[in-house]
């Protein structure tokens, strides 16, 4: 969790990751920095995101963020 | 919930019902308001307003057709030495289906004796132009008629929209409307006293032909509206008679085809061409164009003939001792008539 | 028959009623009927089987697919599967799905490739017969392209590529899917629709409601009086510049600006017209504009301006580009190489710059649509690699970035970003895009503006005062728009002031639209006789 809080940071700066919710639907990151996170999430944790998890709701929260890693590890 | 639904009824209605009460109004703001006399034209929203000025059942004879029809026949002129009453049904390059509107229309508040009818327009295969059409059309208020002919007529880029409701049609004028427009809705400008009739001096020698080779069938709509013209008369006891105004670009077979008709019909047919050199019409002096529109010499000439015609088949009275409207407009025709004359000196000694 | 026509209005008039005389469960297939019936009105007859066969085959393809995974699922509930096997029958089922799903991509998108760039192929094969016998026999053919092709194309790939992505279910009906397909008011110029939104709506029970039907009609004359009032106006003005010789550069800067809100009227209203018209038959479609000339940035501009085209293009093409196996592995490789920007760089240029040569190409096919892609796709890069330089340059130059100039001039800037795309579509071809920038840098002659020679385009001095006029109604209300429902608010109000309103836009949009053939006085006045 902290791991996708430090690469979310890196991304945009001046943003509590901790408590943002919605940063996709409200723009806070838009397409760009999620492809750019992908590559990065993908590395991290060693997982493959497809575009069945090219989501909105999947990208809205570090805490959403992390519940989908969880899922793509399990499988 | 039913009352609610009763009011929201109400609501659609009164909501129709202002849009209406806006439209049409601003349509009579919108619409072309033909009151000078131009050129070649004869103004017809003057005339018409005109000719509902008249007093009720005050027309004895009426002259139906084309603009051949309003440059040869003077009603005033008629009037002045006959005392007989009669008033020019016309539009430009009227056809038969629009001139049995306008017919119709004018027969609802005059009941004339006499009918003449114009086969000039026989001769065109071509739906009226557009132009031309709305003239006429602009001039009557919708009618199961005017509903057809919105729908069935052929002129070129006429809408039925725009037959309907002119409205359509006339939208982009907004950027030039006059003071005109407006106040021709509250307070009509002045009459004229012309009856129908263009009055010009202005002369051109006319082509004199008068082809005999021709092969001609009359259209089956022309022939269908003339026999629906003759129901409107005869339902207004009136009597039809068809005739040629002379023009001198014209194919004797056509007069042939008309002549017959009219005898299938059992009505009489007058055909002014025969009557050419008894009228003592000129190429050189007595037309305007040479599009064989007559001028003001050669329409008395016509008139008189008529007015002995007149006097011969039918019994119309003489009002010149009683009819004070008509012999006020005819001192006013008088002076528009001295008026024009002096315009014609003027620019004639010009040239 | 085109939207703004009585015909059209007519035909609606006639739907609406059969429409609510129909009970609530078939409603769905008279909206299909009409739909049908306007297809065959609007465009040419002969091509309408290309869209039955694109939604036929999209539909028959998503419903192999969702087959197959329902296979899946079935196979992966047996017992006594460990992970490499159930990795394994998820492997086998997924190629099994994506060899369908390329068969049917293949099959639409060649449809809509063929109907685009048929006309180029006739060019090339009469330059070839004029070389050989000296004879141009193919130009006579009459290259014709089905109605809607590039709208309803997207969409129904956009549902094939949903059901792919398992995102939902397929659509079991085949003419519940054709209506998403065919649905009059989004057949000719969009919104493009996502299936589980359209789709969903036109499944709903579809009753009367006043309200909204009257929301519907008022969304339609804002859209009409946009179209009719503003952008065919503006566009006399334009055409007129753009079609002509050379000009002073002032008059090129007006006619840029002119045919800037001239498209965005154009478009939006067209829009306008027909979410409302769907709202009338209770069907919401997607909005497709939010006021893109209050966009602060070109990416935020695009986001607002034909919304659902960038989306689309994000979700279907931009995302599955930045995911793609390829993609990702340039960007390891670049990591290893490069620091960490480089690499943010690397990531984004190549699917940036696919999607918008595609949005480019699906605007329009030729070079000038091609740079315009380019010129979107550069702008797009470089607001993004570069923004810690723009951060770094406004913080050193003491901008306040919160005032309100500052904010304008972003405003301002996007808009003239925008100006500078068009201008390469525009004028037809690069080479009249080049004369328009020459004289607009070389011979700006701005006097040009004040001595009469605007008045010579087409439109008098009343008729510009009028789109002057026209431009701050539409200012004022795409500002209160920005805030709050207009319509919402418009009914709230006291009648008298409501109807006051609606009858003064249904009567400026009667009066003032252009429409119907212009009155010509000298035809009139002179040749009725």
């Amino acid at each position: 969790m902290e791991k996708i809080i430090e690469i979310l940071s890196k991304l945009k700066s001046g943003v509590d990751f901790h408590t943002a919710e919605r940063i996709v639907t409200d723009k806070i990151i838009d397409s760009i920095d999620i492809a750019s996170l992908i590559t990065q999430l993908e590395d991290t944790f060693d997982i493959e995101i497809g575009m069945e998890y090219m989501e909105n709701e999947n990208f809205d929260s570090a805490a959403a963020i992390w519940e989908m890693i969880q899922e793509l590890q399990d499988e | 919930m039913q009352s609610l639904n009763k009011r929201k009824i109400i609501k659609g209605i009164c909501f129709v019902l202002i849009f209406l009460a806006i439209f049409f109004p601003l349509q009579a703001v919108f619409q072309v308001k033909w009151l000078q006399r131009e050129p070649a034209n004869i103004p017809v929203t003057a005339s018409w307003d005109e000719y509902k000025s008249l007093e009720k059942n005050s027309v004895d004879v009426f002259f139906v057709g084309t603009s051949h029809v309003y440059a040869a026949i003077d009603p005033m002129y008629i009037y002045e030495h006959s005392g007989i009453t009669s008033f020019n049904v016309t539009s430009p390059a009227l056809r038969m289906d629009v001139a049995y509107m306008l017919l119709k229309e004018a027969l609802k508040t005059q009941s004339p004796k006499v009918v003449f009818l114009d086969m000039s327009s026989i001769k065109d295969k071509k739906q009226i132009g557009e132009a031309k059409a709305h003239k006429a059309l602009d001039m009557l208020p919708i009618s199961l008629d005017k509903i057809r002919y919105a729908f069935t007529s052929g002129s070129k880029g006429m809408k039925p929209l725009d037959v309907l409701f002119p409205f359509f049609r006339y939208h982009s004028r907004w950027s030039e409307l006059t003071r005109t427009d407006f106040s021709y809705l509250i307070d009509k400008p002045e009459l004229t006293a012309d009856r129908g009739h263009f009055i010009t001096y202005l002369t051109q020698t006319a082509e004199f032909r008068f082809y005999k080779e021709y092969n001609f069938n009359m259209s089956e709509k022309d022939a269908s509206y003339i026999r629906k013209i003759k129901g409107l008369c005869d339902e207004a006891g009136a009597e039809l008679v068809l005739m040629k105004v002379p023009t001198p670009s014209w194919r004797e077979a056509i007069s042939r085809k008309a002549a017959e008709f009219a005898e299938t019909l059992e009505i009489p047919y007058l055909e002014l061409y025969y009557e050419f050199e008894t009228m003592g019409l000129d190429v050189n002096r007595d037309f305007r164009d040479k599009k064989s529109h007559m001028n003001q010499w050669g329409a008395e000439k016509v008139s008189s003939y008529m007015i002995a015609y007149l006097q011969e088949n039918y019994e119309l009275e003489d009002q010149r001792d009683t009819n004070e409207r008509w012999n006020e407009d005819l001192v006013k025709y008088r002076e528009d008539l001295k008026e024009l004359y002096a315009l014609y000196q003027e620019t004639h000694q010009e040239l | 028959m085109t939207i703004t026509s009585v015909n059209f209005m007519l035909f609606l008039l006639v739907l609406f009623l059969v429409f609510y005389a129909c009970s609530v469960k078939s409603r769905w297939k008279v909206l299909l009927a009409g739909s049908v019936l306007f297809y065959l009105l609007a465009g040419a007859k002969k091509l309408f089987p290309c869209i039955v066969l694109t939604s036929a085959a999209v539909w028959y393809g998503a419903r192999r697919i969702g087959a197959l995974y329902a296979e899946q699922e079935e196979k992966l509930k047996a017992e006594g599967l460990d992970r490499s096997g159930k990795r394994a029958i998820k492997e086998q089922y997924k190629s099994r799905a994506k060899r369908i799903l390329m068969l049917t991509l293949v099959w639409c998108v060649g449809i809509l490739c063929v109907s685009k760039f048929a006309k180029y192929a006739v060019l090339y094969m009469d330059r070839i017969s004029m070389a050989v016998n000296g004879t141009a026999p193919f130009s006579a053919l009459k290259i014709l392209v089905p109605l809607g092709i590039s709208y309803y194309t997207f969409s129904t790939v956009g549902y094939l590529l949903d059901v792919y992505w398992k995102r939902y279910e397929p659509e079991k009906s085949f003419w519940r899917f054709f209506l998403y397909a065919i649905y009059f008011p989004h057949i000719i110029q969009g919104p493009i629709s996502r299936y589980n939104l359209l789709g969903q709506e036109l499944k709903k029970e579809l009753r009367f409601d006043s309200r909204r039907a009257a929301f519907g009609m008022e969304l339609m004359l804002w859209g009409l009086f946009k179209k009719l009032v503003i952008a065919d106006r503006l566009n006399v003005f334009v055409s007129a510049v753009y079609n002509g010789q050379d000009q002073a550069g002032s008059i090129f800067l007006i006619a840029m600006l002119f045919d800037a809100f001239q498209i965005y009227t154009d478009f939006s209203g067209y829009t306008d017209i027909v979410r409302g018209v769907s709202q009338i038959f209770g069907v919401e479609l997607e909005q497709n504009f939010n006021h893109p000339f209050f966009s602060k940035t070109v990416p935020e501009y695009w986001r607002r301006w034909h919304m659902s085209l960038g989306s689309w293009f994000k979700d279907y093409v931009y995302y599955p580009c930045s995911v793609s196996h390829w993609v990702k592995q340039i960007n390891r490789k670049a990591k290893n190489r490069f620091s960490e920007r480089a690499c943010r760089l690397v990531a984004v240029i190549f699917p940036v710059y696919v999607t918008w040569v595609l949005t480019g190409l699906w605007h329009g096919t030729g070079m000038t649509y091609l740079c315009w892609g380019i010129y979107y796709g550069t702008l797009i890069t470089i607001s993004s690699a570069f923004q810690p330089e723009f951060r770094a340059m406004t913080n050193s130059l003491r901008i306040r970035t919160e005032t309100f100039f500052w904010q304008l001039f972003r405003m301002l800037r996007t808009f003239c970003c925008f100006m500078g795309g068009r201008v390469l579509t525009r004028p037809g071809s690069l080479h009249n895009t080049k004369i328009i920038i020459k004289n607009i840098l070389m011979n700006l002659q701005p006097m040009r503006l004040f001595d009469g020679t605007i008045c010579s385009f087409g439109l008098g001095r009343l008729p510009l005062a009028l789109i002057f006029c026209s431009l701050v109604v539409l200012w004022v209300v795409s500002m209160l728009q920005e805030r709050m429902s207009v319509r919402e608010a418009l009914e709230k109000q006291n009648i008298v002031i409501r109807w006051v309103i609606l009858f003064a836009a249904i009567f400026s949009i009667l009066i003032f639209g252009v429409y119907g053939r212009g009155y010509d006085v000298v035809a009139f006045m002179y040749q009725a006789y």
